[in-house]
């Protein structure tokens, strides 16, 4: 296994727009991070919709758990815009797992 | 270029309801967008084999592409002209996921292809989200099988100073679709589906993590924006946001479209801001951590 590894988001993607790109890219980093301890996502020229991001990092988190994400995940060049929304939809996902994972009468599973 | 107004855009859709039925109507002083998709639409689905124009417009007309998305053949030859004073993207038929993006950077590009260096790349990204978005939605309702894709198109007029961008599907509209789930089903009774369609959280594909971005967007940098006009028309339902305030109505029957539109037009020296209302969205209960970068 990889110790770190660079995920160029722009690179990965030739179109970001939409939710499908996004769960796209959500199953290459969740591969990315069966390879890698630690990914930097770089969102150079990366203009994020919300759906696009929702997909991709909201889905992540749900898949990895907060702590887990942030151990393991770092991201660089992100606007300040850019930055607001992410917070949002992490901090939305991260509630979403935490409820799911503490809900025992659940039958769980993943995409 | 004077400013449009949610009745202007009314007064459009009673006309074009007389077109449909009776064959001809007066057309307006000017196209704009909002004619242009609503139109073509339309007659896509009804199936002329004829289309025309007064003499005055049918240059404009031939340059948005007009036949093509009502699916006649063109009956003139399009000239390229100088495109000083007006910039133009013409009809997008909304045909395949892959292409929502695209579409969404053309349009985009309309508004700001004349601004000086250095580019309000804030504005820029901020349109292209939100278009991007409403395009998605608009693929995603688009009657497909009957081959009645949504459609798109822009105009920025320079000297005027504005932009408007329309978009158009011919599905079942959003009360309808917000009516087939029963966790949003009940959010519309008794309310209009157009101001309930707008509202954070709100989509008919909740069970898919869907929260109907969009229409949220596009309210939120109009309401905050004045001088920005933000139309939506659902099957008779709508909700206009001008001088940054919204107000939802039901439209008189003759003006009732049979789809849902989206109107977006601007002032292109202002600077929009998705970020504001991206801030604007209630945070998730619980832990809030602010520490992901």
């Amino acid at each position: 296994m990889m110790t770190s590894s660079r995920f160029v988001v722009c690179q990965e993607a030739d179109k970001l727009a939409t939710r499908s790109a996004g769960r796209e890219l959500c199953a290459q980093l969740i591969s990315r991070l069966q390879d890698s301890l630690h990914v930097t996502l770089d969102f150079q020229g990366v203009s994020l919709t919300p759906s696009f991001a929702d997909e991709f990092l909201g889905m992540t988190i749900q898949r990895l758990g907060r702590d887990q994400f942030k151990r393991r995940v770092t991201m660089v060049n992100v606007s300040e815009s850019a930055k607001v929304l992410i917070r949002h939809i992490l901090n939305a996902r991260a509630r979403q797992a935490s409820v799911l994972e503490s809900d025992p009468t659940l039958i769980r599973q993943h995409a | 270029m004077e400013a449009t107004t949610p009745a202007e855009v009314e007064d459009w859709l009673a006309d074009l309801n007389v077109l449909l039925q009776a064959g001809g109507v007066n057309a307006p002083p000017f196209l704009k967008p909002h004619h242009l998709v609503t139109l073509s639409l339309a007659l896509r689905e009804k199936g002329p084999n004829f289309l025309t124009f007064p003499e005055r417009l049918m240059g404009y007309a031939a340059r948005m592409g007009v036949w093509e998305a009502v699916g006649l053949i063109c009956p003139v030859v399009v000239k390229k002209k100088r495109e000083a004073a007006v910039r133009l993207c013409e009809l997008n038929r909304l045909v395949d996921r892959q292409r929502v993006g695209d579409v969404a950077d053309k349009l985009a590009r309309v508004a700001f292809s004349n601004q000086p260096p250095p580019l309000d790349k804030d504005s820029c990204d901020s349109v292209y989200i939100m278009l991007s978005e409403l395009a998605e939605n608009c693929y995603a309702h688009a009657r497909i099988a009957d081959d009645l894709h949504g459609l798109a198109c822009a105009q920025a007029w320079y000297r005027g100073g504005r932009a408007q961008i329309a978009i158009v599907d011919s599905g079942i509209g959003l009360r309808q679709s917000l009516s087939e789930n029963p966790s949003t089903a009940g959010l519309i009774m008794g309310a209009n589906a157009a101001e309930v369609a707008t509202h954070y959280g709100v989509s008919s594909k909740p069970e898919l993590g869907h929260k109907g971005y969009g229409l949220t967007l596009a309210r939120g940098i109009a309401e905050a924006n004045p001088g920005t006009m933000f139309y939506l028309h659902s099957h008779g339902e709508a909700l206009s946001v001008t001088n940054g305030e919204a107000s939802s109505y039901r439209v008189p029957v003759h003006q009732v479209f049979p789809g849902t539109l989206v109107v977006f037009e601007w002032p292109i020296d202002v600077p929009l801001r998705v970020a504001s209302v991206y801030a604007s969205w209630p945070d998730a209960e619980g832990e809030i951590d602010d520490d992901f970068f």
